[in-house]
């Protein structure tokens, strides 16, 4: 009983990793690019929101933040990888590194890095359970999460628009002359993976803090679950959220291993690193550039 | 050699300057009046650079990539601090130990960088910076209380005596940070040009390539990873040893994507770029402390320029003097303006060469037109190789097998893309492997080359089991191969492309490499001489300088030919050689490969689609037809096969032909 | 790649040249180690000579009325360090002038130490803007500056006029103590005050700059016990604030002797070093009073969500202990907090250490906050405290320079008082104004000590630097969500017997 308690008290890192996971996978899936720059994309919609809501109603601040996720992911693209299209990954994948490094640089300097009061979507307070208690903003994320996975999954697998962005992404000549519009479809996921980042920044930092340092990096561990899960797969970006948001939010509560400093981090990496030395192999064939 | 040694006393103009510099480097801090706080700046860029530089070795030659730097700069100061006050280990003595920890690190992310490539790699080492520090970096044995690790400076010699160094003055360190970056660009100049180099180039350039030269690939990475580590562990004991103090925060991974913005602005490829950049970042911070508007923008900046470089200036600092060259001639009318110039250079080199390979190549000029002139409109179909072929095919069995595929099956989940292939290639004869799409050609191919592993049936080549014998093993049986999408490394010249197929001969280590040993460049003159002789032979001599991707595709072919003979190998693969040339080319081509059987003996198996180039120079070839073998025989026994006629022509699917030889 | 022909083995044959420069090299820079070099000046420290009879006085920019105080007889020269520039400096009797006296610019007598000339005093500190202690140590620099600014309007100290410079170095330990050692060597400070950006000033006390340079480092922020190791490396720091260490032993006799607690829990923060300071000084009192120490949470304030540990400090301490001890930077406390960990608020049960104690938190964090006490060494500009004189001008100087920044911010008033001392003892050291009568002055005359400054009397003595060792406590209020603001505690100034144990 004890140990469900403690998992439930995972759900607001559970659903904030699984939608960022969400998005880095739908950005991938049209756009072949690892978006480094996530971390980003969830912090700017966040301060926004704070930002706006000082002036205007609550409902309105939360589209335009979730909003402005979508308009950083389609700068991210147009700037870094639209200009980089082409290169090797590896400036690919710095380009978005340096495109994280001048959001969170400019954050930090324009709001500071007091942590600020986030207003809450959700009632304030909380579900008891014996000691401890779930706050509604956690329960939900969490059914946030799971309603855009499902809108997300359903997007890709079952409308056109979904088979475009995939199609597009995998051989855009092709897509062209099908009469898609690659740069539009891979405009596409960028807002998506924008928005998706937006909400979850909101939420998350409605129930824990405002803080550029700390919420960026919150991203972090979603990378890990995109890892575990497949770059391609949605169900897997949950999923891998799941193994995630469990060890960083159940270690600390177990006695004696819990205590050790930074041992769900240490978790986190073997685990990494044991799907990653599983799922390489050798030299083949799909190694020959085309 | 004393003549030699008396020729380099007198300078040359590139050894004055570089004496010239040098002196500037030592004399400078004398000056009277020099800001102690621009001592301390100059120590810095010198740490900056050698961190730089281990990027550039890591990203830039090698082609991996890794954003966990600072935290092996940390594992080496943290080391450096445990060793110093746990077994009183004074400097130098704890250089080693600084090094080894970080790069015993680093080699764990090599581990990790076999399993993975590009992005998920990038990934591994954000993971692993994140994990050294939360977890490793909190550790009071290894980081000390509250992560701040302290050691006290000895004096290095007695006090007030003579030699004695005391590392608490600034400029006594400034020149040992130099010291220390000087041999270290020292040892990576050596390496560059060495073999090692080469074969860090060819790892980024195209694995696959690689692997097919002898290249061990795991190997390769897994130093260049620790080598890597090694330089950063030596930057941290450094640090550590000029502020006796280390903190945790100063390993983090903003410190990381800092170091990343430092290499990358050097332009990430050049040893000279790295220094430099390594300076200006310094001056940066003296800007940062001096003018109070800037206090505490340097995050800011550091990103701006990693951006700045990266979007619109991609060789960074290290293309400026090619470009100011250029610009320069330019204004005097030397030159025109010439399409690649340093803003577009690619930032670690395109591993795609051949995306330009494929557009490449409109000047004709350098192409010597073959002697025949330009039309042979058709490959006559019973050229003089046919009837050597059929000399070829008598007394075929008695002679040595090189290749022995037998039963080979290869499933790719639910298809079966070979269906049990026998092929046997005797040696000194060319063997030819025709079949229409999707017949399985090259899976079969890929098969013999150890790109795919067969699902049943076994393979020997001159008579070894390789099987399982992974793809650079294969190459030191005496086995090359040629791609049907070229895989040459677009930004070298011929000959470098060339000199990287001398890997298997060359028997030096990388120490020798590193310091530049006599050994090393003797081995090196004697690959350069067999890759001239190599050229020779082939009559591509006049392109050996000229770089790869301005070549037409045709030539490229060739090139790539002229590489596998390098090696020396004595069987030679060829993927649809023939694919994306005219027919003065494959002419060409033809003549080259029957040339290559006669004056060198070498045994040659080709796949191709183009039916009149393989039955023109084939001395005995298999048909396959979707994923079995239909036919083998002499090229007149298999021109002249109805069945073979008809796969080629298409006929109902339903009909089943069984494979038989033909008459 | 490079051009074959022009390569040679090792070793190449034309770097002759090279080796040849680097045996000059290797012989220059030893002689460099017997002629003066370009490092840390080892600073002559004379020893202080018997001390004279001290005299009370008072100081700050009130100008003193008081005969100036005989400082410790004179001190013998020091010997000069090897490779040292500087001759100890001669003790000398300083005889306090007050402005009034005529002290000025012409008889000051000049240059009298670095940094000194005969109208201005060089001063230098590094500050916190940018990164993550901006949010409560970005403030202090105007306590700094409004100090300087006062005193500098009427005239500076004997005509010498107090040039501050400030710097930021983002609380970041490397660049802070190279920071430092430029201000030691290029901009010649003469003394650094305050200095808040305690990471590199703490790198720069153990790796021995401080102590090596003979630099007063005047008025800190005292939070980690490195600073107090005043027989050791940091001899030449004076801590004005209470000691983490004292702040825990305090928390801990207040909770048990005034409020009965008998059983205790402690979240702490186990990342930077105040955290685990304070751990073992509130477990050792805890255990010296005869109370009980249920259990200790260490948090990372790295992290976004303690809901985990929150669970687990709530099963071994909700109804378990009487009082809840917090040391934890103010991001982690309102978040943990604000998770719905238990405070036992409601025994008066549950208190912060002084970095909590800003405006910013009791917004952050509201309802979750209220009964939460947190203690300062200081008066603060609250009731009953806001009346005073001392703390009038601290609130009206301030505010001259920043009108909005919190003047609850207890590093903001540590700030400010430690510049106040530091103005004290340039004050009584002038007008010979040297080093070593600063150190004389500081290590044996009480400052603030009629009772009326922001602080009750501190005194601090050679290798004992332990002065600042009593503390108030307040509590948060608020109401429906929304902050009110602090309540007093009416317990007063509680004392720490013990302040250099457990460090």
């Amino acid at each position: 009983m004890d140990i469900i308690v403690t998992a439930l008290l995972a759900l607001p890192l559970v659903g904030a990793y699984a939608l960022f996971a969400l998005g880095i996978v739908v950005i991938f899936q049209a756009s072949r690019v690892l978006n480094l720059a996530h971390g980003g994309m969830v912090i700017v919609p966040a301060y926004m929101t704070y930002a706006l809501a000082q002036h205007l109603p609550l409902a309105l601040s939360l589209i335009i933040g979730v909003g402005s996720g979508s308009l950083v992911g389609l700068l991210v693209e147009r700037i870094f990888i639209r200009t980089l299209r082409g290169e090797s990954m590896t400036t690919q994948t710095v380009g978005t590194v340096a495109a994280f490094g001048v959001i969170l640089a400019l954050i930090a300097k324009v709001f500071g890095t007091t942590p600020l009061p986030m207003p809450s979507v959700f009632p304030q307070g909380f579900v008891h359970l014996g000691s401890s208690g779930i706050k509604y903003g956690s329960i939900g994320l969490f059914v946030v999460m799971l309603v855009l996975a499902g809108g997300m999954f359903a997007l890709f697998r079952f409308t056109s628009l979904g088979l475009a962005m995939r199609g597009a992404a995998q051989n855009s000549r092709a897509a062209q002359l099908m009469g898609i519009n690659p740069i539009r479809t891979t405009q596409i996921a960028w807002v998506l993976g924008g928005a998706l980042a937006g909400v979850a920044g909101i939420l998350l930092a409605g129930v824990t803090d405002l803080d550029p340092y700390n919420l960026s990096l919150q991203a972090l561990p979603a990378f890990v679950a995109v890892l575990i899960g497949g770059l391609e797969s949605l169900p897997g970006a949950v999923l891998g959220a799941l193994i995630v948001g469990g060890v960083v939010g159940v270690l600390p509560g177990l006695p004696g291993l819990g205590s050790i400093q930074g041992a769900p981090q240490l978790m986190l990496m073997i685990v990494a690193f044991v799907v990653m030395a599983r799922r390489g192999q050798r030299l083949t064939a799909g190694d020959l550039r085309a | 050699m004393n003549r030699e040694l008396r020729l380099q006393l007198t300078l040359s103009p590139r050894a004055t300057f570089a004496f010239i510099v040098a002196a500037a480097v030592l004399a400078w801090p004398w000056i009277p009046g020099v800001p102690y706080s621009v001592m301390g700046d100059a120590i810095v860029a010198g740490q900056y650079a050698i961190v730089a530089v281990s990027l550039v070795l890591l990203i830039g030659w090698v082609g991996q990539i890794s954003i966990a730097q600072a935290a092996l700069v940390g594992i080496g100061a943290y080391s450096t601090g445990l060793v110093s006050r746990g077994l009183n280990i004074p400097f130098p003595g704890n250089l080693a130990f600084g090094a080894v920890a970080a790069g015993l690190a680093a080699g764990v992310l090599g581990i990790v960088a076999l399993r993975v490539r590009g992005l998920y790699l990038a990934v591994a080492t954000l993971i692993f910076s994140y994990v050294s520090d939360e977890f490793l970096f909190r550790q009071e044995w290894f980081a000390g209380h509250g992560g701040t690790s302290v050691i006290t400076q000895p004096i290095i010699g007695k006090a007030g005596g003579y030699p004695s160094f005391d590392l608490s003055d600034r400029r006594i360190l400034y020149y040992v940070v130099w010291a220390c970056a000087a041999a270290i660009f020292y040892a990576l100049a050596n390496l560059r040009s060495s073999k090692t180099g080469r074969a860090f180039f060819a790892v980024r350039g195209s694995e696959v390539a690689a692997a097919s030269l002898g290249i061990d690939v795991v190997r390769y990475k897994l130093l260049a990873f620790v080598l890597s580590g090694m330089l950063a562990g030596i930057a941290g004991n450094l640090l550590i040893v000029g502020q006796l103090a280390v903190t945790q925060e100063e390993f983090n991974l903003t410190t990381s994507l800092f170091y990343l913005s430092i290499a990358v602005v050097g332009g990430l490829s050049s040893l000279g770029g790295a220094a430099a950049a390594g300076l200006l970042f310094a001056g940066l911070q003296e800007v940062f402390f001096r003018v109070h508007a800037f206090n505490g923008l340097l995050d800011i900046v550091s990103a701006g320029l990693l951006v700045a470089v990266l979007l619109l200036y991609r060789g960074g600092l290290s293309a400026i003097p090619a470009s100011a060259r250029r610009r320069w001639q330019q204004v005097k009318g030397l030159t025109r303006p010439a399409p690649v110039d340093g803003e577009k250079v690619d930032l670690v080199g395109t591993p795609e060469g051949s995306r330009s390979l494929r557009h490449g190549g409109d000047e004709r000029e350098d192409v010597e037109a073959p002697p025949d002139g330009e039309e042979a409109k058709v490959l006559p179909l019973d050229p003089q190789p046919a009837r050597a072929a059929a000399d070829m095919a008598v007394g075929r069995a008695d002679r040595p097998e090189v290749i022995a595929a037998e039963g080979v099956t290869v499933r790719f989940g639910g298809l079966v893309a070979n269906d049990d292939v026998s092929v046997s290639v005797r040696e000194g004869e060319i063997v030819g492997l025709i079949g229409p799409n999707g017949a399985g050609k090259t899976t079969f191919f890929n098969a013999i080359a150890g790109l795919n592993q067969p699902t049943a049936g076994a393979v020997h080549i001159f008579g070894t089991d390789v099987t399982a014998l992974p793809v650079h093993e294969r190459a030191k049986l005496g086995v090359a191969r040629t791609f049907q999408a070229i895989q040459l490394f677009g930004q070298l010249t011929v000959l470098e492309n060339l000199m990287v197929a001398t890997h298997l001969q060359n028997h030096t280590g990388v120490i020798r490499h590193l310091i530049g040993s006599e050994g090393s460049i003797k081995a090196d003159l004697a690959a350069r001489k067999r890759v001239l002789e190599a050229l020779e032979l082939i009559g591509l001599t006049d392109i050996a300088e000229k770089i790869v991707r301005d070549l037409p595709f045709g030539t490229l072919r060739m090139v790539e030919v002229a590489r596998a003979v390098v090696t020396g190998a004595k069987l030679l693969m060829l993927d649809e050689p023939a694919s994306g040339l005219d027919n003065v080319e494959t002419r060409r081509l033809s003549d080259l490969l029957v040339r290559l059987r006669h004056e060198l003996g070498i045994t040659i198996l080709v796949i191709e689609h183009d039916v009149p180039f393989v039955t023109g120079i084939s001395d005995y070839m298999y048909v396959l037809d979707r994923g079995r073998l239909l036919a083998w025989g002499t090229p007149q026994q298999i021109q002249r096969d109805e069945e073979v006629v008809a796969a080629y022509l298409g006929r109902a699917s339903t009909e089943v032909v069984p494979a038989r030889a033909s008459s | 790649m490079q051009d074959m022909k022009e390569k040679r083995g090792f070793p190449p044959g034309a770097s002759w040249i090279t080796v040849l420069a680097l045996a000059v090299v290797v012989v220059g820079a030893s002689l460099m180690s017997v002629y003066p070099h370009f490092g840390p000046p080892v600073a002559a420290t004379g020893a202080v000579g018997a001390a004279g009879t001290a005299q009370n006085q008072t100081g700050g920019d009130t100008g003193g009325t008081d005969t100036g105080a005989t400082s410790g007889g004179p001190a013998a020269p020091g010997a000069a360090g090897s490779g040292g520039s500087q001759q100890g400096a001669a003790g000398s009797t300083t005889v306090k002038q007050g402005t009034s006296s005529g002290c000025n610019a012409a008889t000051n007598g000049g240059n009298t130490d670095v940094g000194v000339t005969s109208n201005k005093i060089v001063l230098a500190s590094t500050i916190v803007n940018s990164g993550v202690g901006q949010s409560f140590l970005g403030p202090v620099q105007y306590g700094m500056q409004a100090v300087a600014a006062s005193v500098n309007r009427h005239g500076g100290i004997c005509g010498r006029r107090l040039d501050l410079t400030l710097v930021d170095d983002g609380w970041n330990a490397e660049t802070g103590c190279q920071y430092i050692q430029n201000f030691i060597h290029d901009t010649q400070a003469f003394a650094l005050p305050v200095v808040p950006s305690s990471e590199g000033l703490t790198t720069c006390i153990q790796n021995g700059t401080i102590h090596n340079a003979g630099i007063p480092v005047i008025g800190t922020d005292g939070m980690l016990e490195q600073q107090y190791d005043a027989s050791g490396a940091a001899d030449w720091v004076w801590p004005i604030a209470t000691s983490t260490i004292s702040t825990m032993h305090i928390m801990a006799i207040d909770a048990y002797k005034n409020h009965g607690a008998r059983t205790f829990c402690l979240a702490y923060d186990n990342h930077y070093k105040f955290g685990q300071e304070g751990q073992k000084a509130f477990d050792n009192e805890v255990k010296r009073l005869g109370g009980t120490e249920v259990y200790d949470q260490g948090l990372d304030p790295n992290q976004s969500d303690y809901s985990a540990f929150i669970k687990t400090f709530n099963d071994n301490c909700s109804g378990k202990a009487d009082f809840v001890g917090l040391l934890l930077t103010p991001t982690a406390a309102a978040t943990w907090l604000k998770g719905g960990a238990y405070t036992a608020k409601d025994r008066d049960g549950a208190a912060g250490a002084q970095p909590m104690f800003t405006t910013d938190l009791g917004n952050n964090c509201g309802d979750f906050c209220d009964g939460v006490k947190v203690y300062t060494g200081f008066r603060p500009p609250l009731t009953p405290y806001s009346s005073m004189a001392s703390v009038q001008q601290y609130i009206n100087s301030v505010r001259a320079q920043s009108s909005s920044a919190d003047l609850n911010n207890q590093f903001l008033e540590g700030g400010y008082d430690g510049m106040l001392l530091t103005v004290a003892a340039l004050t009584a050291a002038s007008p010979h104004l040297t080093r070593a009568a600063v150190k004389a002055y500081l290590d044996s005359v009480p400052f603030a000590a009629d009772g009326n400054g922001l602080t009750p009397p501190l005194r601090w003595k050679t290798g004992y630097h332990f002065a600042n060792t009593s503390m108030l406590a307040y509590s948060f209020v608020s109401n429906s969500g929304s902050f009110q603001g602090f309540r007093a505690d009416p317990t007063g100034f509680i004392t720490d017997p013990n302040p250099n144990q457990d460090s």
